[in-house]
């Protein structure tokens, strides 16, 4: 199902929530906690249906905050295979080096360099994981977010802005890791295994790779992604609005 | 055409014409208690409300009804 698709039934989902209030406008029952759904389901399937057809604006304008901003994906992606490469890189030289030297005392700080190594590739797979979903299907999410916003009685509301404020946010800003890490210093696009012998090679990847491999894999990008879901909750709460009100209010009816 | 889609376009004709049936049903029945030779102002002002409200789901009605096919009209020639 392509995000065309999705919009469509967003399209009929707004149309029935705003008959849907038409009809509990109309009700002949004097109970205002019936009655008060009319008003709001006709604001929201007003609602819903200009985010529908604002979809390609919004894909626009979040192209233009990301150029403006100088994200750029492909060379993203590039630095993220480019860091797993070296990690791996690493990896297969500290394994060469264990197989070597076999069961020796030397062997067991290896070991550990191993098991840190193991958990930076694991994180590294993380991050392409997350950044290839929001990439190749930003347009999707944000379809999915409108599509769960046009749902009837507002059951879909919190979570339709929480999609689309995640997909905006993470496609502008993921992008804009590695510039994160350069303003505090922080390289992990480096060969650390050309350093590597048998003799230093443990004082080396103790004193350089794994202590720039923590902060520039996972602190610092756990900062960044911290930064980044704030934001988005941000977002999608201004999308949303809260639980009773829209975030534009409609008084005409 | 998706099946879920074909699905919510039916239910949303359903709703509508129940929602103009209601609003037939509401307009009597405000018309009835306002006209209702009770001396009880407070059913006679539930029956304005009625009539009130009726008239303004009306409206909505058909101003949406409007605009949702002009909406997909215009949708439908791209």
């Amino acid at each position: 199902m392509n995000a065309f698709e999705v919009l469509s039934i967003s399209q009929d989902l707004a149309a029935l929530t705003y008959f849907l209030g038409t009809l509990f406008m109309a009700l002949p029952i004097p109970l205002y906690g019936v009655k008060k759904w009319g008003p709001k389901m006709i604001s929201d399937g007003i609602y819903s249906t200009i985010l529908v057809n604002l979809y390609e604006t919004i894909l626009y304008l979040v192209s233009v905050i990301g150029n403006q901003l100088g994200t750029n994906w492909p060379s993203y992606m590039n630095w993220l295979y480019e860091l797993l490469a070296n990690e791996l890189s690493i990896f297969t030289v500290v394994r060469g080096i264990l197989t070597i030297i076999g069961f020796t005392p030397l062997s067991v700080p290896f070991s550990l360099v191993l098991t840190f190594l193991s958990g930076f590739i694991t994180i590294t797979g993380t991050l392409i994981v997350i950044s290839q979903l929001i990439y190749n299907n930003v347009g999707l999410l944000i379809a999915l977010g409108v599509l769960m916003l046009s749902l009837p009685f507002r059951i879909g509301r919190a979570v339709g802005g929480g999609l689309m404020g995640f997909a905006i946010v993470f496609y502008v800003g993921l992008p804009l890791l590695p510039a994160f890490l350069s303003t505090f210093g922080v390289n992990v696009i480096q060969d650390f295994s050309t350093n590597i012998n048998s003799l230093q090679a443990l004082n080396s990847l103790l004193s350089n790779a794994i202590p720039d491999y923590i902060e520039g894999t996972v602190i610092m990008p756990t900062a960044y992604l911290g930064i980044l879901t704030s934001l988005s909750l941000g977002v999608g709460s201004a999308i949303a609005g809260g639980y009773s009100r829209l975030p534009i209010q409609v008084d005409f009816v | 055409m998706s099946g879920i889609e074909s699905f919510v376009q039916q239910l949303t004709t359903q709703v509508t014409e129940i929602a103009w049936s209601i609003f037939i049903l509401a307009w009597a029945v405000g018309w009835a208690l306002r006209g209702s030779p009770i001396p009880i102002f407070k059913v006679k002002r539930t029956g304005q409300d009625f009539i009130e409200d009726a008239i303004m789901a009306a409206f909505w009605l058909a101003i949406g009804t409007t605009v949702f096919a002009l909406v997909s009209y215009v949708a439908g020639q791209f």
